[in-house]
């Protein structure tokens, strides 16, 4: 299987915080519900996911609990602390801001 | 920030609970590797199927690891550690190179952190009162006087019109009481104190309370507060103090108040209790008459956000519109006077021209700054001084650690070849010098500690008496961290250019070497670490050079009088016991027969000013000269006057110029007389015989001139000086000093002495008891002491250098071990070996010393005002110091060059 899109470590990041904002996730989840909503088209490789959530727990975004996943299997679950949802806040904002700056400027040249 | 919540204890479990860590890593892998492969079964795949295809998908689970441990961010610690323990373990494979290195640090580092904790105290920590930081301290600089003081006068009119003080408060420490009642009787020395003293340095009694304003009045009551000390003492700490009196001057005085242990008094442990001030304000305020203003010290509280520069400005003007108002109804009119006693630390009541030829000037400075005084410069200095010998301790290790890296280049490169970076390199020789570091820094604040206390004892009272009682010497926090600072720098300092030199490789080069050590980098470095060495080492010497000249100097000035066998005491009358002038005088003669007849006694008389000790007694005359062209000038002079009994010069062996001194005959119904003094003569009468002449205002005839003496010290001026007869002093005769001059050693007299005055008068305390030699030393004591530490850091920075100089010239000797021998073979003489390493190390030294003596050049001058007859260019100095440099630093190199004239040939070939 070939890397469809590479994601900008930013972009993973707003991800997974976006992903894990509605409920307490696992790594697997994640990786899951970012194929799903993306309907395919990113597809988030192990290799970066796991760093990037080390990262964002060492910096304080969100915190790991670990917990009961379905049939029975101990997982290590992720939510957003809060400083990771004004963080999510800001930087989907950004986000949102960057990319309507991008289509404006594909649209009109 | 918040987040710290959450990162601090995954940081510390990172680094603490690693391997539950790891595990979790592990298995949060695991978990997701079997999703994976439940989902490729769920598509159809065969399981073992499906496991390598979720294996290939995952990639590599190290390199996510890997990865995820770095996102840890505590790597760095974790390297850190590693180097501290590789650190430990060559350190410990190394002893004597460790043992010299932590000792030279420890040296550095100890001298460093001894004189910085002096200066923490003087300097930098805030003194113990409330709001120190808003003390002021306001006086008058009167040159003529060399006293910092202020006008009683001066201090109303500041008090009442200052816009930028908050209080203002006057005291004078220097009041005297005898103490009678209880034991033995004692001199006591006590505060002045307005009745506002307390709110301005913010403090309150422990117990009772403090003076009142009724209190403070003239005539007021005789009320005291007694400090902790003489409350623990006389009282025994009892609490029921309060109430009870003490006999001061024979009158009783009514405790009202305990000072708290924490409270000093400032500038002067000796102060025993305080005293209502109870200044009179409106005779004060008229400043006129032959009274002369009484003398304060004034400390004021600046109100919050205004400067000193501010405040100065305020009470200059005030003073100045003063004195504007007062010129007009005050002509140049005699100013003389006098008043209680002797004075610890300057007199209270001198006669005082304040409006003469000298013009006081108003200085406004912080309470700590004017009670740090002397000291100050002097600690500054040293730290100066000491921040030399420190570096050049860093140059030191820096040479033995440059040496050690060339015995360890394999060991390095190999770690290189390894794939260890450079960086991570040098991270690791700086740890080992971080580690060396504070070893010495262990070691070096042991040593200050040792350190602080000898040399706490021996600065003198003279210098740091009065800083170091209100603000004593300690190894605080602040000093802690000014010895890790220092540290952590010196490791870095030593450290770095090693490390960087010992990593700067060429691998294929350093991996087939066979010889040690190569480079002509590094031998320059070396070179440049040994001529910076003997420069700093140099500055310092030279410095040291000039202040043991200076001692020297001061110590062949000839003082004018005998300091050998004269032993010395203080005696004080008190106006309640002996009201009348002749009573006075009659026990000083009592005294003085009696003291006489004494076996082992030469002779003794009485004086109001020992030599040694500040005038008590000065006047200011106006003569009147006339002019070849008949008009009229005035002509002021500050003089001293001097009251002693006829018996004076010959003790203290003064020598007679002319004329005659005094007899028992110069009494009341004898004419009024003055011996003055050669200086006095000289600029009174200058090229005329003063013998018969009438001393102006005074109306004493001159009947004799005596030789100049240092009264106020060795390397202090000579002033003008009169001397009257004690049995014509007609007014209050203030305390009196005893001299008495002796066969034995005069010690041995002063039990004999203190029962023929007891015998007078049991009730009369003696004290300062001492001998004039005593006094001599005292007086030099702040010179003997600067050139003490200055000498003592000079010695450690040469030693230091010297060593230095050694150990270049060591690894030079083995470095160049081969090419000795080859020059040897080719037949060069043990004589050519010599003078090859002579040449190197007289060229290394001679390079230090170019640079040393520009350093001096430039620096000595901070030294001036601790020099006495001497320049701070002294040519002999920088002459003769260098030459005893460069003569040690050969000695120094003649073991390694003398190992080198020794080498054999064939051995040296065959060398490696």
């Amino acid at each position: 299987m070939s890397k469809p899109t590479d994601l900008v470590q930013g972009t993973l990041d707003l991800l997974i915080l976006k992903t894990i904002a509605l409920e307490p996730m696992h790594g697997w989840g994640i990786a899951r519900r970012i194929r799903q909503v993306s309907k395919e088209v990113l597809q988030v490789n192990q290799g970066a996911l796991y760093p990037a959530l080390h990262r964002l727990e060492q910096s304080g975004w969100i915190k790991a609990k670990w917990g009961e996943s379905d049939n029975n299997r101990r997982a290590k679950f992720y939510s957003l602390t809060p400083a990771g949802r004004k963080y999510l806040e800001r930087e989907q904002a950004n986000w949102q801001r960057l990319s309507a700056a991008i289509g404006l400027v594909l649209e009109t040249s | 920030m918040i987040r710290w919540v959450y990162k601090l204890p995954l940081r510390l479990r990172s680094l603490f609970r690693k391997g539950r860590v790891e595990e979790e890593l592990s298995e949060e892998l695991r978990f997701h590797q079997e999703k994976l492969i439940e989902e490729h079964v769920g598509k159809g795949m065969a399981r073992e199927e499906a496991r390598y295809a979720a294996l290939r998908e995952l990639g590599g689970e190290d390199q996510i690891k890997e990865e995820c441990r770095d996102m840890r961010q505590v790597n760095y610690i974790e390297n850190f550690m590693q180097d501290v323990r590789y650190g430990l373990r060559q350190l410990r494979r190394n002893p004597g190179f460790t043992a010299v290195a932590v000792l030279t640090l420890a040296l550095g580092i100890g001298a460093n952190t001894a004189i910085f904790s002096v200066v923490n105290a003087v300097v930098l920590r805030p003194l113990p009162y409330p709001q120190s930081d808003r003390l002021a301290w306001i006086s008058e600089v009167i040159p003529a006087l060399n006293a910092e003081l202020a006008a009683s006068g001066d201090y109303f009119d500041w008090r009442d019109q200052n816009k930028t003080l908050e209080r203002m408060t006057a005291y004078d420490p220097a009041v005297s009481f005898n103490l009678t009642g209880r034991g033995t009787p004692a001199r006591i020395h006590a505060a002045g104190v307005s009745a506002n003293f307390f709110q301005t340095l913010g403090v309150d009694p422990q117990l009772g309370r403090s003076f009142t304003h009724e209190e403070d009045q003239p005539n007021g009551p005789n009320t005291v507060v007694l400090m902790q000390a003489f409350w623990q003492q006389y009282f025994g700490s009892d609490p029921q103090v309060l109430g009870k009196t003490v006999t001061l001057n024979s009158a009783p005085y009514t405790v009202v108040g305990v000072m708290p242990a924490s409270f000093p008094f400032p500038g002067d442990a000796e102060i025993q209790m305080l005293v209502p001030l109870q200044l009179n304000e409106i005779g004060e305020r008229m400043r006129e008459g032959a009274a002369a203003p009484r003398l304060l010290r004034i400390v004021g509280l600046i109100k919050p956000d205004v400067t000193i520069a501010r405040a100065q400005a305020d009470l200059d003007a005030i003073r100045k519109r003063a004195e504007a108002s007062q010129m007009n109804n005050d002509g140049p009119g005699p100013a003389s006077g006098s008043g209680p006693g002797p004075a610890p630390g300057g007199g209270s009541r001198q006669v005082m021209p304040l409006n003469g030829p000298s013009d006081p000037q108003l200085k406004v400075v912080t309470l700590e700054e004017h009670l740090a005084g002397n000291l100050r410069p002097t600690m500054l200095t040293l730290l100066g001084a000491v921040g030399l010998v420190l570096l050049i301790a860093c140059a030191n290790v820096a040479n033995l650690m440059l040496t050690r890296a060339s015995t360890r280049t394999r060991e390095v490169a190999l770690r290189a070849v390894l794939g260890a970076g450079r960086w991570r390199l040098v991270r690791q020789l700086l740890s080992e010098s971080l580690i060396l570091a504070l070893a010495g820094g262990a070691a070096g604040l042991l040593l200050a500690a040792w350190g602080v206390k000898l040399m706490t004892r021996f600065i003198p009272a003279s210098v740091g008496g009065e800083i170091l009682n209100v603000a004593p010497v300690r190894l605080d926090s602040a000093v802690l961290l000014f010895t890790l600072g220092i540290t952590v720098i010196t490791g870095i300092l030593f450290g770095l250019a090693p490390a960087i030199a010992a990593t700067r490789l060429d691998l294929s080069e350093k991996l087939k070497e066979g010889t040690p050590g190569t480079g002509a980098r590094r031998g320059l470095l070396r070179g440049a670490l040994a001529v910076s060495e003997i420069s700093l080492a140099l500055v310092l010497l030279i410095g040291a050079g000039l202040l043991i000249k200076s001692f020297y100097r001061v110590l062949s000035v000839d003082p004018g009088f005998t300091t050998d066998h004269i032993l010395t005491m203080n005696l004080s009358l008190t106006d309640s016991r002996y009201p009348q002038a002749n009573q006075k005088r009659a026990f000083y003669l009592d005294v003085l027969r009696r003291v006489e007849s004494l076996p082992g006694v030469r002779s003794a008389a009485f004086i109001d000013s020992l030599p040694l000790r500040p005038y008590m007694d000065k006047l200011f005359i106006v003569q009147r000269l006339a002019t070849e062209s008949g008009a009229v000038s005035d002509k002021g002079m500050v003089m001293s006057r001097l009251t002693v009994s006829p018996g004076y010069f010959s003790t203290l062996g003064i020598r007679v110029l002319k004329g005659r001194t005094f007899t028992d005959a110069d009494d009341e119904q004898a004419p009024k007389v003055a011996v003055i003094n050669e200086a006095l003569a000289r600029h009174m009468w200058p090229g005329e015989n003063p013998i018969g002449r009438q001393l102006p205002m005074m109306g004493n005839k001159v009947v004799g001139v005596v030789a100049d003496t240092r009264h106020e010290g060795l390397s202090a001026d000579i002033e003008s000086e009169i001397y009257v007869p004690l049995l014509q002093q007609e007014r209050w005769i203030p305390g009196m000093q005893l001299a008495v001059r002796t066969a034995a050693d005069p010690i041995s007299l002063i039990s004999a002495v203190r029962t023929e005055i007891a015998a007078v008068d049991p009730e009369e305390p003696i004290y300062n008891v001492t001998t004039l030699e005593q006094s001599l030393s005292d007086s030099i004591s702040p010179r003997r002491f600067n050139m003490l530490m200055l000498g003592i850091f000079a010695g450690i920075a040469l030693a230091l250098a010297s060593v230095g100089i050694y150990g270049v010239m060591a690894f030079s000797v083995t470095q160049r071990t081969r090419e000795i021998g080859i020059r040897m073979a080719l037949g060069a003489e043990q004589r050519d070996v010599l003078g090859l390493m002579a040449r190197r190390s007289l060229g290394l030294t001679l390079a230090g010393v170019a640079f040393g003596l520009a350093g001096a050049w430039g620096l000595t001058r901070f030294l001036s005002s601790f020099l006495y007859g001497v320049q701070p260019t002294d040519l002999a100095t920088f002459v003769l110091v260098p030459i005893a440099l460069v003569a040690v630093s050969l000695l120094a190199s003649y073991l390694p060059a003398h190992r080198a004239s020794k080498i054999d040939p064939m051995v040296a070939l065959r060398h490696e």
